[in-house]
């Protein structure tokens, strides 16, 4: 029962990333290329952008948000092949495991510009 | 085949002692003959041991769902001018252990719908019969899509996990626990929605909507998937 429990609360997780990427990933593109400049990536002034807090905030939430749902998605792709449960459940571990390695790596790099 | 009044099918069907096609050669005297009509023929004029399920012949009962040249269909209501071909193939319907030539064990897909609990569990025990919804009343039209289900089985052999994944549901199962959770008058309510909260059911559904496709009632099953998983999505299931 708690791993029906989980996987509902996952699968829901999958749904609400979604919802919650499409403004963000929006957002992103809108910044980058007409308020910002594409041509004005350099280390000094997406430093002096991310220490500016709201897109040091956005920045983290799209990376929660897209890898989440990205190794969510994974998940039930993989588990359309697994045979038994405890399969299944590796496929769980493997993949949150995964998205905590891409958050924390991702954060890393953020505080690199702090 | 464009004209077929009184012309010849080659009628191909699979035979489970022979673990092969067997092939005859059937008169047929209209376009609207079905595939039902044929099949009686060549167990009346060519093989009596030809093995296959009808009843009702009028397609209300789903006693012969079978696959008609690899879609699920039933028998009774396949028109053989309609399929547009004189080569008919018939097999039994899949994931589901075969019997003899085209009848197979439904026990696992009525076993899908003890699993789900998909009966009625009537608010009102003692009454006699239901309370009758009249057509325009808002709660009959929650749930009119999704009734209608003849347990015939097409959904369940159509569905892409039915044979892969053991102990899941299906689209039969999951639409009636949908209808019953949707209907004020069943006890349980949305408490059934707890029986399809899982891998073995909606939640691996990938709605590529074969279920849809086959449903001889045309029961928007494929819609109703995505119904119960918005449900999912919202309710409080513990």
């Amino acid at each position: 029962m708690a791993s029906q429990l989980l996987d509902l609360k996952l699968w829901r997780w999958q749904r609400y990333t979604a919802l919650i990427s499409l403004p963000l990933v929006l957002a992103h593109v809108v910044l980058q290329y007409w308020v910002f400049g594409i041509d004005s990536a350099n280390f000094d002034a997406v430093s002096a952008r991310v220490k500016g807090g709201i897109i040091l905030g956005l920045d983290v939430l799209l990376l929660a948000a897209v890898s989440g749902h990205a190794f969510l998605g994974l998940r039930s792709m993989l588990q359309d092949y697994a045979r038994s449960s405890r399969t299944a459940a590796w496929i769980t571990r493997a993949t949150l495991f995964a998205f905590a390695a891409t958050l924390v790596y991702g954060l890393a790099a953020l505080v690199v510009f702090l | 085949m464009a004209d077929n009044s009184a012309s010849r099918i080659t009628l191909e069907v699979f035979r489970s002692e022979k673990g092969r096609l067997s092939r005859f050669d059937v008169p047929v005297p209209a376009p609207a003959s079905r595939v039902l009509d044929a099949l009686l023929y060549v167990r009346e004029h060519l093989d009596p041991s030809l093995g296959f399920r009808y009843s009702c012949r009028a397609g209300m009962c789903g006693s012969c769902a079978l696959v008609v040249n690899g879609k699920e269909a039933l028998a009774c209501q396949s028109a053989i001018g309609a399929l547009g071909t004189t080569t008919v193939r018939l097999s039994p319907l899949r994931a589901l252990p075969v019997l003899h030539d085209l009848m197979c064990d439904m026990t696992p897909f009525f076993d899908t719908l003890k699993r789900a609990d998909a009966a009625m569990r009537p608010k009102e025990p003692n009454r006699k019969t239901l309370r009758v919804m009249p057509p325009g009343e808002p709660h009959r039209a929650l749930i009119e899509g999704q009734n209608g289900c003849l347990t015939c089985g097409a959904c369940f052999s159509a569905c892409e996990w039915s044979a892969t994944r053991p102990g899941y549901l299906g689209p039969a199962a999951m639409n009636r626990v949908l209808m019953l959770s949707l209907d004020e008058r069943d006890a349980r309510g949305k408490s059934r929605l707890a029986t399809v909260a899982n891998e073995s059911g909606a939640l691996r559904c990938h709605g590529l909507g074969n279920c849809s496709q086959v449903c001889p009632v045309d029961i928007p099953l494929r819609e109703g998937m995505q119904k119960l998983k918005g449900l999912l999505a919202m309710e409080d299931i513990s």
